[in-house]
C-alpha cells in the first residue's frame, strides 16, 4: 500500500540483516527514513521509460532532468544555490560518502569524522585504510562539539565530516553552530562533506546546512538520499552537491565512472516520477509521523529519549542498571538497531513508519525492564 | 585538484560526445548493445515495483537471486558456490571490476594483465595503489596469452592475475590448455585469478568457453565476474555479480557494503526473471551478433584485413599499426572524415588497433563499416605517416 493520510501498516521487511554498511542487527536502520510502497504514478513512470527504451548506459553524473529536479529540491532545503552542473546522482547515499570520503581524501590526504557517526563512514574510510581522526561529541545529540571540530582542524586535519540530522540520534546543528564551523573552516583552509540526508524529516524552524554560509558555499559537498518516504527506500537514489567547485567535480565524476559507468537507469526515472509524489505528499507524512513519535514517547514517559526534532526516529539512551543479559534478551525479540556500529552502545535507535504501533510493545517492555533494573539499583 | 582518471572511460565518452555532432554518425565504439531488454524483465520489474518494492537487502543481494546465480554459474560455467556466502550481487559489471580488484590487491602488489586490456582495470589498479604488468599478446598468434610471458614475469610481489574470457578488447576466448596454464601458474605461486567472464553467453563458431574457477585447482583461488548488461541488453539496469570462494567472498561483501550497500531490489527482481527465463531471448541476440559479426569479418577480409579474431563478445580489434603509430588519431580522423566511431586500443609493445563492436542494427553496421573500409584502403594507398591532430574539427569527408 502506498502512503495516503491514515495508511495502514503495509511495509514488509524480510528476514535479511545487513542492510546498511556495519550493521548486525535483525532491524534495518533504512538509514533513518520510513518508507512506503511506491505510488502507481511512479511505477507506471518508471516502466514506461523502460518500454520506451531507456534501458542503456546514460551520462555518469546522471539523466540531466534528475539533476535539475535534484537541484531545485536540495537548493529549497538547504536555502543555498546549487548549480545543476554541479548535482551528481549516486546508486543512493552510501555511494555518496565513498565517492565524496575519497574523492576528497586525496586532496586533503586524511579526514576528521563523528566518533558516533552512521557505520557506512567508517566502513567506507576503512578501504584502502584512510588516515582518520574522531571528533568527539558534545552532547546528548551525539554530534562533534565545536571544540573537537577546532581540534581536529588545528591538529592539521582539513577535511571533516558531518552528519546533521545525526544518524542515530536525529540532533541537528544549531544556525549559530553552523555559522561558527563554517568560520572554523575558513580560517584553517578546510572543508567539509556534510550529510544532510534526514534533513527533509527534521521539523526545526530553523536548519542551517553548512552550505547556505557566508563564505563556506565553496568549501562544502552534501550528500543525502534524494525524496525519502515514496518508495525510493530500497531502490537506492542519492546525491552530491556543490557550490562552484568544478574542479571536485571533475574528480567526482572521474571516480563514478571508474566504480559503476552510471546509476540504475530504472533507478532515476523511479526518482523522476518521485519528486512530484514527494511534493504533493511530504507535508502529510512528517504530520504523520510527529504524530507517532508523540504517541510513543508519551505512551513510555520514563525512558530516557534523546530529544530531536527528526520525526523519522526515535533514539532512546538505555538505562545504565540494566544488565547486559536483559539488554541483550530484550534485543533479541524486539530487533532493534544498536548504536554500537554508530559508536555509542548505550543508544537504541528506532526507525518510524508512519504507522509504527509495532514499536510500543518493545518500548513498553525496555521502559518496565529499565524500571524494574533502577529499583533493584535503589535496593528495591 | 587530482583527479581519478579512468582513460578508457574518459575517451569513450569524450569521442561518442564528439560523434553526436555528426547527424549520420554512426557509432561502433561503445559496448551499449542496440537491443531491447526483454520484455519479461521489464514486466518483473513492474510486478516487483507493485509487491517488493520495501523489500530490504543485504549487501550481498536478495538470497533468491543469489540462488539463481549459482544455479546459473554450475550450469553455464561449471562453478560450485555457495549462494549463502560465495555469492554477491554488484551494481553492474563495473562495480563488480572494481571490487573484485579491491579484493585481490593491497598497495604495492603487482598484478599480471595481459594486453591490450579493457581499459578500466587501469584505473581500478592504480587505486588500490597496486602497478599492473602488462603480458603482451599479439594478433599474429591469436592474442594467446603465452604461458612463458607469465611466468618470466612474476615477482615477489605478483599477487594476481587477470583473466577476461571472451576477451575484452581483442575477442580471443580462452582455450582449455590456456585455463590449465593459468591455473597451473596460480596455483604453484599462489596467485588469486580474477576472472572476467561478462562475454560468456556470446561465442561464436562453435568456440567453447571455459571458466577457471571449474578447474579443480582454481576454485579455491578464483572470482568470477559478470552482468546482465551483454547477454541481456541490461546495460542501463547495473545488475552483475561476483562469485568466488568464501574467504575472498567475505571481502567481496565487505567492499560492497562500504561502496554502496545493497543494490536496488527492483533491479535484483528482474535479474531473477533474466536468469531464470527460457534462454530464448538470449539465443536470439547471440545468433544476432553472430549475423553481424560474420558481415564484418566478411568485410574487413575483403578490404585485406588479416589475423581477424572474432572468437567471442560484441566487438573485434583491427591492426592497424601499418597504417599510424597513433591510433587515437586515426579514430579522430575516422570520425571528423567519414563519420564513423571506432575506438582506438594500444598493445603494450605499441601495437595500434581500431576495436569495432557489432552493437548497431544489421544495415547500419554495414553503411558503417563500409566507410571505415573504404577509408582505411585510401589510407592505406596513401602515405601512411599520421597527420597529428591538434584541432578536430570538421573537414569534408575524404
Amino acid at each position: 500500500m502506498y502512503w495516503t493520510p491514515g495508511c495502514l501498516k503495509g511495509v514488509k521487511m524480510s528476514n535479511s540483516t545487513l542492510s546498511t554498511a556495519g550493521e548486525t542487527s535483525g532491524r534495518s536502520s533504512r538509514g533513518g527514513h520510513p518508507t512506503t510502497m511506491p505510488a502507481p504514478a511512479m511505477t507506471n513512470g518508471t516502466i514506461q521509460a523502460l518500454r520506451n527504451g531507456e534501458t542503456h548506459y546514460v551520462e555518469s553524473v546522471g539523466i540531466a532532468a534528475l539533476r535539475a529536479r535534484i537541484s531545485d529540491w536540495i537548493g529549497e532545503i538547504s536555502n543555498a544555490a546549487f548549480d545543476v552542473e554541479s548535482v551528481l546522482v549516486t546508486a543512493g547515499v552510501q555511494e555518496a560518502r565513498f565517492l565524496a570520503i575519497h574523492t576528497l581524501c586525496r586532496e586533503y590526504g586524511s579526514i576528521a569524522i563523528p566518533s558516533v557517526v552512521d557505520p557506512g563512514v567508517r566502513a567506507a574510510t576503512e578501504v584502502r585504510g584512510l588516515l582518520t581522526t574522531e571528533m568527539a561529541p558534545g552532547d546528548s545529540r551525539r554530534l562533534p562539539s565545536l571544540e573537537s571540530i577546532q581540534t581536529a582542524l588545528d591538529s592539521g586535519h582539513r577535511l571533516i565530516y558531518l552528519e546533521s540530522p545525526s544518524r542515530l540520534t536525529g540532533g541537528i546543528y544549531t544556525s549559530p553552530e553552523t555559522a561558527r564551523i563554517a568560520k572554523m573552516l575558513a580560517d584553517s583552509d578546510g572543508s567539509a562533506i556534510w550529510d544532510q540526508g534526514l534533513l527533509p524529516w527534521s521539523t526545526a524552524n530553523v536548519y542551517g546546512s553548512l552550505i547556505a554560509c557566508e563564505g563556506a558555499s565553496a568549501r562544502v559537498l552534501v550528500l543525502g538520499e534524494a525524496w525519502p518516504g515514496v518508495g525510493l527506500e530500497s531502490i537506492f537514489v542519492g546525491y552530491v552537491g556543490l557550490h562552484g567547485r568544478t574542479d571536485w567535480f571533475g574528480a567526482l565524476s572521474s571516480m563514478k565512472q571508474m566504480i559503476s559507468i552510471c546509476t540504475s537507469v530504472p533507478s532515476q526515472y523511479s526518482a523522476i516520477e518521485a519528486a512530484q509524489i514527494y511534493s504533493d505528499s511530504h507535508a502529510g507524512q512528517l504530520h504523520a509521523l510527529n504524530s507517532v513519535k508523540r504517541h510513543l514517547v508519551r505512551s513510555t514517559p520514563h525512558l530516557n529519549y534523546i530529544e530531536s526534532s527528526t520525526v523519522s526516529l526515535l533514539a532512546v539512551e538505555l538505562d545504565e542498571n540494566l544488565s547486559n543479559p536483559e539488554i541483550i534478551r530484550w534485543r533479541e525479540r524486539s530487533r532493534t538497531v544498536n548504536g554500537a556500529n554508530y559508536g555509542d552502545p548505550k543508544i537504541e535507535l528506532f526507525v518510524l513508519d508512519f504507522d509504527s504501533t509495532d514499536l510500543e510493545g518493545p518500548l513498553s517492555e525496555l521502559q518496565r525492564l529499565s524500571g524494574a533494573a533502577r529499583l533493584r539499583a535503589n535496593g528495591g | 585538484m587530482e583527479r581519478e582518471v579512468p582513460d578508457w572511460a574518459q575517451l569513450v565518452y569524450a569521442l561518442t560526445a564528439e560523434a553526436r555532432k555528426y547527424d549520420d554518425a554512426i557509432v561502433l565504439g561503445r559496448g551499449d548493445p542496440d537491443l531491447d531488454t526483454p520484455a519479461h524483465v521489464i514486466s518483473a520489474a513492474h510486478l516487483a515495483m507493485k509487491e517488493n518494492a520495501t523489500e530490504i537487502a543485504p549487501p550481498s543481494g536478495l538470497y533468491q537471486l543469489r540462488v539463481a546465480i549459482a544455479d546459473r554459474v554450475r550450469l553455464v560455467n561449471g562453478i560450485h558456490v555457495d549462494p549463502a556466502t560465495d555469492v554477491v550481487i554488484t551494481n553492474g559489471g563495473q562495480e563488480a571490476v572494481f571490487i573484485m580488484t579491491l579484493a585481490a590487491l593491497k598497495e604495492g602488489d603487482q598484478i599480471l594483465v595481459p594486453q591490450p586490456t579493457y581499459g578500466t582495470y587501469a584505473a581500478a589498479i592504480r587505486f588500490c595503489g597496486a602497478t599492473l604488468v602488462g603480458i603482451p599478446t599479439h594478433s599474429s598468434d591469436g592474442y594467446r596469452v603465452d604461458p612463458n610471458h607469465l611466468l618470466g614475469s612474476l615477482g615477489p610481489k605478483t599477487r594476481a592475475l587477470l583473466h577476461i574470457s571472451p576477451h575484452n578488447p581483442t575477442a580471443h576466448v580462452a582455450t582449455k590448455d590456456e585455463i590449465d596454464a593459468i591455473v597451473d601458474l596460480a596455483d604453484n605461486n599462489d596467485l588469486t585469478i580474477l576472472s572476467d567472464e561478462i562475454y560468456d553467453m556470446i561465442t561464436f563458431a562453435g568456440v567453447e568457453h571455459n571458466s577457471p574457477a571449474a578447474h579443480p585447482r582454481g576454485a579455491s583461488r578464483t572470482m568470477t565476474l559478470n552482468a546482465l548488461s551483454k547477454s541481456h541488453a541490461m546495460t542501463g539496469w547495473r545488475v552483475g555479480w561476483i562469485v568466488g570462494p568464501s574467504h575472498l567472498m567475505r571481502r567481496v561483501e565487505a567492499l560492497k557494503a562500504a561502496l554502496t550497500g545493497a543494490t536496488s531490489v527492483i533491479v535484483q527482481y528482474a535479474a531473477l526473471a533474466a536468469l531464470t527465463d527460457s534462454g530464448q531471448a538470449t539465443q536470439l541476440m547471440r545468433q544476432e551478433y553472430e549475423r553481424r559479426r560474420d558481415l564484418v569479418v566478411a568485410s574487413l577480409e575483403q578490404a585485406g584485413f588479416r589475423n581477424l579474431i572474432a572468437e567471442g563478445g560484441q566487438f573485434l580489434l583491427i591492426d592497424v599499426s601499418h597504417l599510424t603509430s597513433n591510433a587515437l588519431d586515426l579514430s579522430k580522423m575516422i570520425l571528423r572524415d567519414c563519420h564513423v566511431l571506432a575506438l582506438p586500443v594500444e598493445g603494450s609493445a605499441g601495437q595500434q588497433y581500431l576495436r569495432i563492436t557489432y552493437l548497431q542494427p544489421f544495415d547500419i553496421l554495414r553503411e558503417g563499416i563500409n566507410r571505415l573500409t573504404s577509408y582505411l584502403q585510401n589510407r592505406g594507398d596513401s602515405n601512411p605517416l599520421v597527420e597529428s591532430i591538434s584541432d578536430p574539427s570538421h573537414t569534408p569527408r575524404g
